[in-house]
């Protein structure tokens, strides 16, 4: 057996009450555009099926600009670096964006400066959903996740070695992502955080 | 240079489809009993198009162009061009845009990077994909009315609790891809 099919067997589900919100909003009659931090996941491409909508994946964990962040780069040229990788057509703009605990994993620069690549790509109306903590003594741990329904996610253990952990408390969060505010937080049992945003254009 | 058979009268020495390849029955023509077959040892380099099945185990670069087919990229099958076909099944690699005018299945083995467009799409656990799906199921879906949280089998999460954002906001009214 696998890797992945053991981390698939490994899976489990997550209950979620923010994200029917977002789920809601969806107009059925016009396309979506969806940004996923991570992997593309089959239960995810399953649940967006249901809709008109473009799904666009950007494997950020696995970048090497998650490591670039520890070197001695600027803040511009992180940000540069991060719009290369993104790779998306100039006339992109996301409805949903799927950050999950992605922004656990930069530094303030690299959030501040993945704060500045992301904002050509959003409009007025963008929402996103992320995990982000109440106190820094928060651990995260290795995981990847998917959609299974509107009010459930589907979590499995990520591949590969975790990278370094830079958790923010929603007051530093907000200062640092200043393309998007906090519209609703939910405190998790395990002390994270789950928040769902809007751009703040 | 290709391989031509029936699909129901398999030739000995047609390239078998290995573990992670798609079964038998999943390779079955679209349109037509024929299937043409690159073989493994094969490599093209040029734009394929035609008027049946197309089953790639070997290499192409270029563009395959089979509209009203089926396109089957085999385990150790190596695309590296834009695809247009019917039913495109990848189990093997591909760079590059694929669009089926179906549906568009990547098996547990496949490895794709480049932009996809059906209507339809299965990504098999296990599949590795980059890039952008476009999907379009036909007639407009309303979003499944949210199940109640219920307790199952399965391991869930304790029900969150609620907290008060740091700088309470006044309610707003949103609907997205109006932007």
């Amino acid at each position: 057996m696998g890797s992945t099919s053991v981390a698939s067997s490994m899976a489990h589900t997550q209950q979620t009450l923010l994200l029917p919100t977002l789920v809601k909003q969806i107009k059925p009659d016009r396309r979506l555009s969806v940004l996923e931090i991570g992997p593309a996941l089959p239960e995810t491409i399953k649940f967006f099926s249901q809709f008109k909508c473009r799904l666009h994946f950007a494997a950020m964990y696995t970048d090497p600009v998650l490591q670039m962040q520890l070197g001695e780069c600027t803040e511009a040229e992180l940000a540069e670096k991060i719009s290369e990788s993104f790779g998306f057509p100039k006339d992109t703009r996301f409805d949903i964006c799927l950050f999950w605990d992605f922004l656990n994993y930069l530094d303030d620069k690299a959030l501040r400066a993945f704060n500045t690549a992301i904002a050509p790509f959003l409009h007025k109306s963008t929402r996103a959903h992320a995990f982000t903590v109440r106190t820094l003594n928060t651990s995260f741990s290795n995981q990847q996740y998917g959609i299974e329904q509107a009010h459930m996610f589907s979590v499995r253990p990520r591949p590969g070695k975790q990278a370094r952990t830079t958790p923010h408390t929603q007051a530093i969060l907000v200062n640092l992502l200043s393309n998007f505010d906090i519209d609703q937080g939910m405190l998790l049992p395990d002390g994270r955080l789950e928040i769902l945003m809007t751009a703040s254009l | 240079m290709f391989e031509k058979h029936k699909s129901s009268k398999q030739e000995p020495q047609a390239p078998q489809p290995q573990q992670d390849s798609f079964p038998a029955s999943a390779s079955a023509p679209v349109s037509s009993g024929k299937s043409a077959v690159i073989g493994p040892g094969i490599h093209i380099n040029g734009d394929i198009s035609g008027d049946e099945n197309l089953i790639v185990e070997g290499r192409v670069d270029g563009k395959i162009l089979l509209d009203s087919h089926q396109v089957e990229v085999g385990q150790s099958g190596r695309v590296n061009a834009d695809i247009t076909a019917k039913v495109i099944k990848i189990a093997g690699e591909v760079r590059g845009d694929i669009s089926g005018t179906e549906k568009v299945i990547i098996s547990r083995s496949g490895n794709v990077h480049g932009n996809i467009v059906a209507p339809r799409m299965t990504l098999e656990d296990g599949a590795i994909f980059k890039g952008s799906i476009d999907m379009d199921p036909g007639e407009p879906v309303r979003a499944k009315p949210v199940a109640p949280a219920k307790k199952t089998s399965e391991k869930v999460a304790e029900k969150p609790k609620v907290v008060a954002p740091d700088s309470p906001k006044e309610s707003k009214s949103y609907s997205l891809n109006g932007g």
